[in-house]
């Protein structure tokens, strides 16, 4: 019986370490090779692309204007499309991650206009502090009065100029957040009016020629529920604060817990172990069992390390179309090989803490 | 495993006790203990062969073979 648990299992890691070696290889070797074969794609880009908020905007600047001219526009130009970029990004307020999850906090877009009045507004307000300083001390009626409507006349330009929600502060939008989730090939997210959308890509027909695939297709305008960071590969879901901050205490629990279950049995176990063999108790029941939780554990993390980007993928289709790219299978359980092949290592040391047990105990018992 | 072990009949017969059966096989009082209650899983030829010297006797005398039903009732399960 415990011949054959040996040899399957024996089996299966040999099994599992070609698979992982061999793809190593397989990847080393080839490198890119595998996607050389494929071909173009070509997507319709509306002239008018109002419907996407400029994703696509690239205007020309006629190079005849004079140079200061042409500046000014290019310069405009940037503006509008930094101002953009940072509207799609969102300004980060703060962010943690435990794993797999995120919780991310953004402030509320605050367009650069906005923010060249906050510096006007700090200009103002000192000078408006500067005059009334200084009024107490004077005595000349005339000047006083002139001193008083210059007063008056800021707090006016602070009063007409300056939006009501800049003076009360920002509002702070709270986001649950998944990392490591590719958007599909040719899509865009953008914001518009505080509400997210997709410039989705579809495509109208594909051929095939001399082995490799080419497409052509159009944009359309797909509202979303969440929100996307191309650059962090992020996705982030709206949520409440009161919802942001139940998960969040929720998580920062469990993650202690896993940390602290985790360092017990990955580092402490194994020091006890080690210590009982140093004392000459090796084939006892406490190491066999303290073995067999190791192993356990192991298995358990190999079998969430892999399932994980499968449960997020299958979290996000909720709350949006199927505009994220699935992750592999194979992916998934390729990045949990390493901690399976360990746990199967424990377990096998583990077989031989019993069978060892078994001999030690008719040692002990034959007279 | 339904052999039992009669050490303590055959001390009672010699009129010796366990501890000077000890001191005369040179086997420990625990190793003794092991056997006499029926725990020990084997043993060697060198331990009956000095048990047999010591007590005059065969080794039929201190193992004996039983049938489940009766090994079961002895123990009182």
């Amino acid at each position: 019986m415990l011949k054959r648990k040996f040899k399957w299992t024996a089996i299966f890691i040999m099994l599992i370490g070609i698979a992982y070696f061999g793809n190593l290889f397989i990847s080393f070797i080839k490198g890119d090779f595998l996607n050389s074969n494929w071909g173009s794609d070509t997507i319709t880009i509306p002239t008018d692309d109002t419907a996407f908020r400029n994703a696509f905007f690239a205007p020309s600047i006629n190079d005849s204007l004079p140079y200061y001219e042409y500046r000014k526009i290019q310069d405009s130009f940037t503006r509008i499309k930094a101002d953009i970029e940072t509207e799609n990004k969102g300004r980060p307020d703060g962010a943690h991650f435990m794993g797999f999850i995120g919780f991310t906090r953004l402030k509320e877009y605050q367009p650069k206009s906005i923010l060249n009045l906050q510096r006007n507004q700090n200009y103002l307000l000192l000078q408006l502090d500067s005059l009334e300083k200084r009024m107490p001390g004077i005595k000349n009626q005339d000047s006083l009065l002139s001193m008083k409507k210059k007063a008056s006349d800021i707090r006016g330009v602070i009063n007409r100029n300056l939006p009501w929600d800049y003076l009360i502060g920002h509002k702070t939008e709270y986001f649950i957040t998944f990392r490591d989730i590719r958007i599909k090939e040719n899509n865009h997210f953008f914001v518009q009016n505080g509400n997210y959308y997709l410039a989705h890509a579809v495509w109208d027909s594909t051929r095939k020629a001399d082995g490799a695939t080419y497409r052509s297709g159009h944009y359309v305008r797909l509202p979303l529920k969440v929100r996307y960071d191309k650059d962090q590969e992020m996705v982030l879901i709206p949520a409440s604060r009161a919802v942001y901050n139940f998960l969040q205490t929720l998580f920062t629990i469990l993650m202690l817990g896993f940390f602290i279950v985790g360092f017990y049995i990955l580092i402490g176990l194994p020091v006890s172990i080690l210590g009982s063999v140093s004392n000459g108790q090796v084939f006892t029941l406490t190491n066999i069992h303290q073995l067999r939780t190791i192993y356990i554990f192991l298995f358990i993390l190999s079998l969430l390390k892999a399932g994980t980007p499968l449960l997020v993928h299958w979290i996000i289709s909720f709350f949006t179309p199927t505009v994220f790219e699935t992750p592999s299978v194979f992916e998934s359980l390729y990045s949990s090989i390493p901690l399976l092949i360990a746990g199967l290592v424990v377990f096998l040391i583990s077989t031989a803490f019993q069978k060892g047990y078994k001999l030690q105990q008719e040692e002990d018992f034959t007279v | 495993m339904p052999i039992v072990v009669n050490l303590d009949v055959m001390l009672a017969k010699r009129k010796m006790s366990l501890t000077e059966l000890s001191e005369k096989v040179g086997i420990a009082m625990a190793n003794l203990s092991i056997l006499k209650t029926g725990k020990a899983r084997a043993i060697r030829f060198s331990t009956l062969d000095d048990i047999c010297r010591v007590l005059d006797c065969q080794p039929g005398d201190i193992l004996e073979y039983m049938n489940e039903k009766d090994f079961k009732k002895l123990m009182g399960k």
